[in-house]
């Protein structure tokens, strides 16, 4: 798979390094409640969303605070090898719910494209 | 003059998770006696993670701040990390100024500690070190030394310890072999059932499963990144379930960080943080721990849970018939889990006995305090030889 992703413009994309004012911007944009984060060589680290914002804004966080701080470590992504899980993404959305975004990897865990419940990525 | 009806104060300081579970046991056996009356002073990386973090673990526990020191820079290198000292040590005073403490009270081996005894030791007032005399391999190793020249009553955690502390010329009336107080909420029972941990963690029971544990070692800084890909490439090799707690803000840790992110599976959960009787509850449910954590030398033979010990971090201790050592090398390490794992390795791991105490320190600490008298004999320091 090609790396089709524009890394600077993407709405769905926050480094980690970024502050929570950036992620609500990205989600904001993005109307999916959430947004992958990455580090400077594009690993995927977390996804950050709404509710983890809002959760450290109540917990003592300022707009300034590193998105690093906030977001969730584990969560699920999908290899870009595992073309059977890719054919089929309605599937996957189905069989998780409460998932709206999900990352796609290579082998050394770079990001390489985001799939998008209700619509494949467009670079929004 | 010291007043004897008056509960004497002992100032403490907390820099990193990893004294916290010295002191916590300390501050509950405080809290119940009318003899003491403590204050916290909370610094570096307790302070980093404003939130979802250390801070709040000792916030929820009530236990009384006396001082908040924003003191670490960003950067974590070794230069931010040596200015960041110089930070802590010019708050201090003013601080020890203000509380007027009889006591301080430091453990362990770092940075912070060190800044509390030089700036005890120069005001005049007792201090107090809990964890004197064992071997770290690195900075560490020198600045837990140098804390022992400079502080006034040395609380070992093993007969070991003890001897090396009198070996550096320290008076016999200074050194106590206490045991290591992070044992007693341990040996208490206060940690989550091995079944909350597998519900809270999602970890599937009788299916191998690591907890992953690795700092950076500041001597071998340049090395940290490939250190822990070996160990994240070994881990992976074995494809088990691996919960990896992310390390301190040593120099190091951004970029050992970078490789956990790269050579994670699924299979892997990574936390920043956790709490304390989490983190005993993984120790009891996982098959074996991973990494240079000081926890798999002191805490791991009370669980009898094997252990994979990489690198130079712990070279020295005491360590339990539980340990294996191996160096950073992914092919080793794979091997040395594979052994620690096997029902040969578990049997030899049940035989593991605490090196580190009873799980009474605490109590043993507070009635040393009790009688220690604040006068020149204590305040001056003498030398054996």
């Amino acid at each position: 798979m090609k790396k089709n992703i524009d890394f600077k413009n993407s709405n769905y994309i926050v480094r980690e390094s970024a502050s929570l004012q950036d992620a609500m911007e990205a989600i904001t944009a993005n109307h999916r409640g959430s947004a992958v984060v990455i580090d400077e060589e594009q690993h995927v680290i977390g996804i950050i969303t709404d509710g983890m914002i809002r959760r450290a804004l109540l917990k003592g966080a300022i707009m300034q605070t590193p998105a690093r701080q906030a977001l969730n470590y584990n969560i699920i992504f999908i290899q870009s090898a595992d073309t059977k899980t890719l054919k089929n993404i309605e599937k996957f959305f189905l069989d998780h719910p409460a998932i709206n975004i999900v990352p796609v990897v290579d082998k050394k865990n770079i990001l390489i494209d985001i799939v998008i419940r209700g619509g494949s990525y467009e670079g929004a | 003059m010291f007043d004897s009806k008056k509960s004497k104060k002992i100032l403490i300081i907390a820099g990193s998770r990893g004294e916290y579970g010295y002191i916590r046991p300390i501050i509950r056996e405080i809290k119940k006696t009318k003899d003491f009356d403590y204050e916290m002073v909370v610094c570096n990386m307790h302070v980093l993670d404003t939130f979802g973090s250390s801070i709040e673990e000792i916030k929820k526990d009530d236990v009384k701040i006396g001082a908040v020191v924003h003191n670490t820079l960003d950067g974590y290198n070794r230069l931010t990390m040596t200015k960041s000292l110089g930070i802590f040590m010019m708050e201090l005073p003013a601080i020890i100024e203000r509380i007027k403490p009889d006591f301080i009270l430091i453990a362990g081996d770092r940075g912070e500690q060190f800044m509390a005894a030089i700036v005890g030791a120069h005001m005049y007032i007792p201090v107090v070190h809990i964890q004197a005399g064992e071997l770290s391999g690195n900075i560490d190793g020198a600045v837990r030394h140098a804390i022992t020249k400079l502080a006034h009553i040395h609380l070992c955690s093993n007969e070991d310890a003890a001897q090396r502390v009198g070996k550096m010329g320290e008076e016999t009336f200074r050194i106590f072999n206490v045991g290591a107080p992070q044992l007693d909420e341990l040996v208490a029972g206060e940690m989550l059932s091995e079944k909350e941990v597998r519900e809270k963690y999602g970890i599937k029971k009788n299916k191998p499963s690591i907890l992953l544990v690795q700092h950076s070692v500041t001597e071998e800084f340049d090395q940290a990144e490939k250190q822990m890909a070996e160990t994240m490439k070994a881990v992976a090799e074995t494809g088990y379930q691996t919960i990896i707690v992310l390390n301190n803000s040593d120099a190091g840790s951004k970029i050992m960080r970078k490789a956990v992110f790269k050579y994670r599976t699924p299979k892997m959960k990574i936390f920043e943080n956790m709490p304390r009787a989490d983190y005993a509850g993984l120790m009891k449910a996982a098959f074996v721990l991973v990494g240079n954590s000081s926890s798999g030398i002191i805490e791991a033979p009370l669980f009898k849970l094997p252990v994979v010990n990489i690198g130079n971090r712990q070279m020295g201790r005491m360590r339990g018939v539980n340990v294996i050592n191996v160096s950073h090398n992914s092919a080793k390490i794979r091997l040395a889990i594979q052994k620690a794992i096997s029902p040969k390795f578990k049997k030899q791991a049940a035989k593991a006995v605490s090196l580190y105490g009873d799980g009474k320190s605490a109590k043993r600490i507070l009635d040393i305090l009790a009688k220690l008298k604040i006068d020149n004999k204590l305040l001056v320091k003498q030398l054996t030889y």
